[in-house]
């Protein structure tokens, strides 16, 4: 019961001194919604860089040569084995006929070129889908190739190595500076954030001073002024939330159709704010607890 | 009811503020500090009161030695003392009555004991008609009382005061200090640090004088 008491007073004297102090307090909520959003749109437009990434990833195609003349029991065996291996995702076998025929579909209006060719002058071939996982970096998917080549029936197998090495590189690169800018963006904006309420805090220094003179506890002083922190981080987490979906709703209109992939919300709307009510609400607790322990040491 | 052995304070830069002060204060008592300003009176009262440490020598209040005391125990012993400060250290944004009850408040009384023990101490300061005004709308004199009943209303078994008459005319000093004898009277531990030489003279009380933060008497 005393403790509900207790409850019912920090709120409420956080709210007073909300009430009290609208002006700073709009101060912390705006630098924190500001804060929050440039967070935010980083993480989202990066979330899509890697998706779009790994998708161009997931289009490498393997295909595996098969030599000529391979009895029909040999193909269908070497098929099989293939398929049977743990990096395959799935697995088509193309005859030379068929090879034949997609091409002469290729070069339909072309006709001419394919005159006096009556056989079929393709490799059959098998087009290979390899799994994702296998795609997070160049040593798997150059090890699954080594394996195949080791087969018997496989004369060659292709998949575009040079244009899979540089989009590995690429990806590696956009992580690291993903995970850098990432870095400086959060440590600046717990920075602003407790900075933000230091100034605030210090504006009540005097009241914070008194009440320790007059026997309260650190507990009891800092209650309020966490309360609030907690509050400025909610308000300034939704105010964020609005702001990176309009501005969305801004950039879905202005993007070309090519990035638009690029701009789009990554998430729901209810997942990400969420996710920056709880950042807000823990910076706002972080940001004001650090501010605190300054004044109540001196 | 506190004990001083020894006492020694320095501050950076090599500047000396107390020097060997041993006192005893009895339960009951009241003593003036008297000195000039610089002699080392709000340092002892400071002291006292855990608002800062000796650089050597102990403190006994109430048969526990404050000179070693962890951070935590420093508000409990703040609640069963009483301080009245220079400069009032009233909240400006609070009523007078809230400027009290927040002094009963952070030790979890209830609404109702604090709506009681308030009123009562206001009333015995003639304060019950500024209850709702805010400090800063009242006199000097007013302000200063608000200081006393807020310190009173924790029922302090020792009342400290530093330089209580320092902004007040002599007649108004006059009161404030028959205030603390009357306090004092009920049974509470009184210290007053002052300067006035007039006001001690007046009231014939245990006095400590200091000189350059030496006990000189």
């Amino acid at each position: 019961m005393n403790y509900l008491k207790w409850l019912i007073y920090f709120f409420s004297e956080a709210f007073q001194s909300i009430k009290n102090n609208l002006w700073t307090t709009s101060i912390t909520v705006v630098t924190i919604a500001i804060s929050l959003a440039v967070c935010g749109l980083f993480v989202g437009i990066f979330v899509n860089i890697n998706k779009t990434l790994n998708n161009m990833g997931g289009q490498i195609q393997v295909v595996a040569y098969l030599k000529d003349g391979l009895s029909n029991d040999v193909v269908a065996s070497t098929r099989q084995e293939i398929a049977r291996m743990p990096e395959v995702d799935s697995l088509e076998y193309i005859s030379k006929e068929k090879a034949f025929s997609l091409f002469k579909n290729d070069l339909k209006g072309h006709n001419g070129i394919l005159e006096g060719l009556n056989a079929a002058p393709f490799p059959a071939s098998l087009e290979i889908r390899v799994k994702k996982e296998l795609l997070r970096n160049p040593e798997g998917i150059h090890g699954f190739i080594s394996k195949l080549k080791i087969f018997n029936g496989i004369e060659d197998v292709q998949y575009g190595q040079e244009w899979v090495d540089r989009l590995f590189a690429f990806i590696r690169f956009v992580e690291v500076f993903a995970l850098m800018m990432g870095s400086f963006l959060i440590m600046a904006t717990i920075f602003i954030v407790s900075n933000t309420i230091r100034l605030a805090i210090y504006a009540r220094r005097e009241e914070v001073e008194i009440m320790s003179l007059l026997g309260a506890t650190n507990v009891f002083i800092r209650a309020p002024f966490l309360i609030k922190g907690i509050i400025e981080g909610f308000l300034g987490a939704s105010l964020a939330t609005g702001m990176l979906y309009l501005a969305s709703l801004i950039l879905i209109i202005k993007t070309p159709p090519l990035f638009a992939s690029l701009v789009l919300m990554p998430y729901s709307i209810g997942y990400i704010s969420l996710w920056l009510v709880a950042i807000g609400v823990i910076f706002g607790m972080i940001g004001s607890s650090i501010s605190l322990r300054k004044f109540l040491k001196n | 009811m506190i004990n001083m052995f020894h006492i020694y304070k320095n501050y950076e830069g090599a500047i000396t503020a107390l020097t060997d002060i041993t006192l005893k204060i009895d339960k009951g008592d009241f003593v003036f500090i008297t000195g000039a300003s610089g002699a080392g009176k709000s340092t002892l009262l400071k002291l006292m009161f855990c608002m800062d440490r000796p650089t050597q020598g102990q403190i006994i209040i109430g048969g526990k030695n404050v000179s070693r005391f962890a951070e935590r125990d420093i508000p409990l012993l703040r609640r069963k003392m009483g301080f009245v400060f220079q400069d009032f250290k009233l909240l400006n944004n609070k009523t007078v009555f809230d400027n009290i009850a927040l002094a009963l408040r952070i030790t979890g009384m209830d609404n109702k004991d604090i709506n009681k023990r308030v009123l009562k101490v206001l009333a015995y300061l003639g304060l019950q008609h500024r209850a709702n005004f805010k400090p800063l709308t009242l006199s000097g004199g007013e302000q200063q009382r608000v200081a006393i009943a807020r310190a009173l209303a924790k029922e302090p078994t020792i009342l400290l005061a530093d330089e209580p008459t320092g902004n007040l005319d002599p007649e108004r000093a006059m009161d404030i200090i028959r205030l603390f004898n009357d306090i004092n009277a009920r049974g509470t531990t009184v210290v007053v640090a002052t300067h006035d030489k007039a006001l001690i003279e007046r009231f014939s009380k245990k006095a400590i004088h200091l000189d350059k933060g030496r006990i000189v008497n």
